[in-house]
């Protein structure tokens, strides 16, 4: 048996925007593992027989959306300056990834529990929006069919859902991120479009997502 | 620039579209003189991994006024949406439409992209047929194995370049910018002046007339000036760093060749007589142990891959391979980068190499005996003896492998039954090796995957001039193998014939076939080499359609005095010693290798070939 290694944890945080909201989940574990080979940093790979490099990112982010707090959790193998690490990692990010700090991981990703989102609607949207998120916020409970393993489940989202704002852009919703109460905005849209069709209206479709922040427990505080 | 981000969500894989890899060029639009679409008419996935397109678009991007993109085949769900939008086939670079672009360039590696093409050109709102185009369409150029033989696909393309493009696209980009400077161009004096450049064909500027049995009567330039032979072009010199990409562009989403490619030779020094590639690419040449290496490690650095593979016809029988594979492992090992070779000879297998290679870490290990006799492999030259495959499979099954995968071609000529058995044979041998190994893996099953393709007659072999075997004789002989097969230990997959056969008739066509590849896009066909689009039957519609007769250019033994399409092209290997090794062929008997003395082919003359190293 091998020694266990010694290995230094370390936080980042990043934005994703432009082209890069394009990269899936997946890929983004190969495009962060080039960069900090591209960085020179060693980072800790997994043991085993088809060793993965170990990294975690800290809440799924839909495909196609944009997000301003991304946090990746990594292993080097020897101890760096939080500043180093920024420094090597910055040059050598593809467009749109962009690292913004680094830092010594003493929290745990699992504080976070909510996350607020800014979805943004066509114009001709926005007119059918103060209706549906008006009635959605006087619902006690909002009933959606939610893909499972074994077919479709019935599942209230309302106690996932934080608060729903109307905005000048669309909709502020912050939505629950906890692996039990886990909301996306994907499914949190199809909640709204069945209390807009309760209403008569047809669906709405939001143009674009963007991730603004990670929240702990009491909604206000950001990781 | 053209607006997809109300689509991208709509399809499978936005990542194939969104553009924004690492490494991509990004140059000012308005301060460069000339755009160049690169398109690969293909996925996404096949086009980035592709090593040639990496490189021309390297070699056209360090010329600081000419901007190079990329383009590829959107998928058909892709397609639907931009037709359902009106959006343009755009480069992924700068999101703009093609069709603005001044040079818009093919690779053409199968010929079952040729319906691409043509959707791409359409997609892209540029007439397909050349005549078809006016002042302010790009110029459309092919290039890649298939321009060997353009002839099917002439009408459609304004000019090929023929052979090695890493000088050659550069200096027909600066003829354009120099004539669009100068106030002298226009299409057709662009197009005459590209024809003396040297390794370019023009096709409009050739007449080609016809026997009534449709061979070529005659094929001749229509003006004075224009060149009636198109020699290749071979590059400069083969070890200058500049035509070596260390930064390139690299895929968010998984494709097929996601990692360093370092090339180390061109040509081969074997010569199989069915195989286009190691004639085409002669001049043999091999890069030094240094250039290569410094190389991989500048790409290293740029990309961050943690894998390096070996590009070459034959990996075992670059000349300084041990000297290669100590020089690279020096730094690999130490950054944890591994090698890959590919391809590597049964004849010329030794455990070290397997060691050092990388294949130790895999499971299986690939040979390509080719045929499944010795007489037959004889005739088509592949120098592989029984022996040899034993003595590799032996050190295979010593270092613990279980699994052996074993290429093979159906259809050869001179081909009989026995040769047929004989594969079958060789695969029950390689089982009975793996239970006379003392040290074999005693915890797993061996395994044999027989892979069996089909000949297709290929320009510029030794065997361009034969017949194809018709797909109902394949197909026996297909089953033939089945039934000779009695192990379960043994796998057997095969090509299908019907591809083979459009592949025959693609490979060897002339001008005639392009009504059919018209009406075959007209009839929305489309990714041929995707099992799940390719549809034979539609094909041969289109071709009883237009009156062309298949079989005329699939299963017909061509004279040897008959012109050939492609006879206007000086590929190096001369057509003299072609025929001496189809004769030699029928003799069943081998030739040497390159290694062992010069064959006299040709390829020689276009520039240093590894026989002026020999003394
Ligand atoms: S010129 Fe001679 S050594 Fe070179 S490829 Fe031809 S036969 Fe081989």
């Amino acid at each position: 048996m091998s020694q266990p290694k010694v290995s230094f944890k370390y936080f980042l945080r990043f934005k994703k925007h432009g082209t890069a909201i394009w990269i899936s989940h997946l890929d983004m574990v190969r495009t962060f593992q080039r960069i900090f080979m591209r960085a020179g940093l060693s980072i800790v790979f997994s043991e085993g027989f088809n060793p993965h490099p170990k990294m975690v990112f800290a809440v799924p982010l839909p495909l196609g959306a944009s997000s301003d707090c991304e946090l990746l959790e990594f292993r080097l193998e020897q101890e760096r300056s939080p500043d180093y690490i920024l420094q090597r990692m910055r040059g050598v990010c593809p467009p749109g990834i962009e690292i913004f700090s680094v830092e010594n991981a003493e929290r745990k990703f699992t504080d976070i529990r909510y996350a607020s989102y800014d979805v943004y609607f066509s114009r001709e949207d926005m007119e059918y929006l103060p209706a549906i998120v008006r009635r959605f916020n006087e619902l006690d409970t909002a009933v959606v069919m939610k893909k499972t393993k074994s077919g479709e489940k019935e599942k209230d989202i309302k106690p996932s859902v934080g608060s729903v704002e109307l905005t000048d852009f669309g909709i502020k919703a912050v939505l629950s991120v906890d692996s039990e109460n886990f909301l996306g905005p994907e499914l949190f849209m199809t909640a709204l479009n069945s209390v807009g069709a309760q209403l008569g209206l047809a669906p709405v479709k939001y143009e674009a997502v963007a991730r603004r922040k990670m929240l702990l427990q009491d909604m206000k505080s950001e990781f | 620039m053209v607006e997809i981000d109300n689509i991208l969500p709509l399809v499978s894989k936005p990542g194939r579209y969104s553009g924004g890899e690492y490494n991509i060029c990004i140059k000012d639009k308005n301060a460069v003189k000339l755009r160049f679409a690169f398109c690969f008419p293909d996925s996404y996935e096949i086009g980035m991994s592709n090593l040639g397109m990496q490189i021309l678009y390297h070699c056209l991007n360090s010329e600081s006024d000419v901007w190079c993109e990329r383009v590829f085949a959107p998928w058909t769900d892709m397609e639907q949406e931009m037709r359902k939008n009106g959006t343009p086939l755009f480069a992924h670079e700068s999101r703009d439409p093609v069709k603005d672009f001044d040079i818009v360039g093919f690779t053409l590696q199968y010929e079952l992209c040729y319906s691409n093409v043509l959707n791409m050109l359409d997609l892209a709102g540029i007439p397909i047929y050349a005549r078809d185009r006016g002042e302010e369409c790009p110029v459309i150029i092919g290039g890649g194995p298939c321009s060997y033989n353009p002839e099917p696909i002439a009408e459609f393309f304004d000019i090929f370049s023929i052979g090695e493009g890493e000088e050659a696209l550069p200096e027909l980009s600066r003829l354009m910018i120099e004539m669009k400077e100068n106030g002298t161009y226009t299409r057709e004096a662009f197009l005459r002046k590209a024809a003396s450049l040297g390794g370019f064909y023009v096709p409009s500027l050739y007449e080609v007339k016809y026997n009534e049995n449709g061979s070529i009567a005659s094929f001749e330039p229509i003006y004075d000036d224009v060149p009636a032979i198109v020699k290749k072009r071979v590059i400069s010199d083969f070890n200058d760093p500049k035509f070596i990409p260390t930064k390139p562009y690299m895929p968010f989403i998984d494709t097929v060749q996601d990692r360093i490619t370092a090339e180390i030779s061109r040509g081969c020094i074997r010569g199989c007589r069915f195989c286009q590639a190691g004639h085409v690419y002669r001049p043999i040449r091999e890069r030094d142990v240094d250039v290569i290496s410094d190389a991989a490690k500048k790409t290293f650095e740029n990309t961050g891959y943690s894998e390096i593979s070996l590009s070459c016809l034959s990996v075992s029988d670059y000349t300084r391979v041990d000297e290669l594979c100590d020089t690279l492992l020096d730094w690999t090992n130490e950054k944890s980068v591994s090698l890959s070779l590919p391809s590597l000879r049964a004849d010329s297998f030794t455990r070290e190499l397997m060691e050092k290679s990388g294949a130790i870490r895999s499971s299986g290990l690939t040979f390509a005996p080719e045929a499944g006799t010795q007489r037959l492999r004889d005739v088509i030259n592949k120098c592989l003896t029984e022996d040899d495959l034993m003595n590799a499979v032996g050190i295979a099954f010593d270092a613990q492998k279980t699994s052996v995968k074993l290429y093979f071609m159906n259809g050869l000529p001179t081909e009989t039954d026995e040769d047929t058995v004989g594969i079958a044979d060789l695969a029950h041998k390689v089982i009975d090796k793996f239970y006379a190994t003392p040290n074999r893996n005693r915890h797993r099953q061996p395994q044999v995957t027989v892979s069996v393709a089909c000949f297709v007659p290929k320009p510029f072999t030794p065997f361009q001039w034969e017949a194809q075997v018709t797909r109902a004789e394949l197909e026996r002989r297909q089953k033939l193998l089945r039934d000779s097969i009695h192990s379960r230990k043994i796998r057997y997959n095969y090509h299908s014939a019907d591809v083979s056969y459009l592949e025959a008739v693609m490979a060897r066509g002339n001008r005639t076939l392009a009504p059919v590849i018209a009406e075959a896009h007209k009839r929305g066909i489309k990714f041929d080499a995707w099992d799940e689009y390719f549809d034979y039957d539609k094909w041969m519609e289109c071709f009883d359609a237009c009156g062309v007769s298949t079989d005329f250019f699939a299963c017909r033994e061509i004279p040897e005095d008959e012109i050939l399409p492609w006879d206007f092209i000086d590929c190096g290997v001369s057509k003299k010693y072609l025929l001496k090794e189809r004769h030699k062929a029928y003799e069943g008997k081998a030739s040497h290798s390159c290694k062992d003395g010069c064959g006299g082919c040709g390829a020689d003359k276009m520039g240093e070939c590894i026989c002026r190293n020999q003394k």
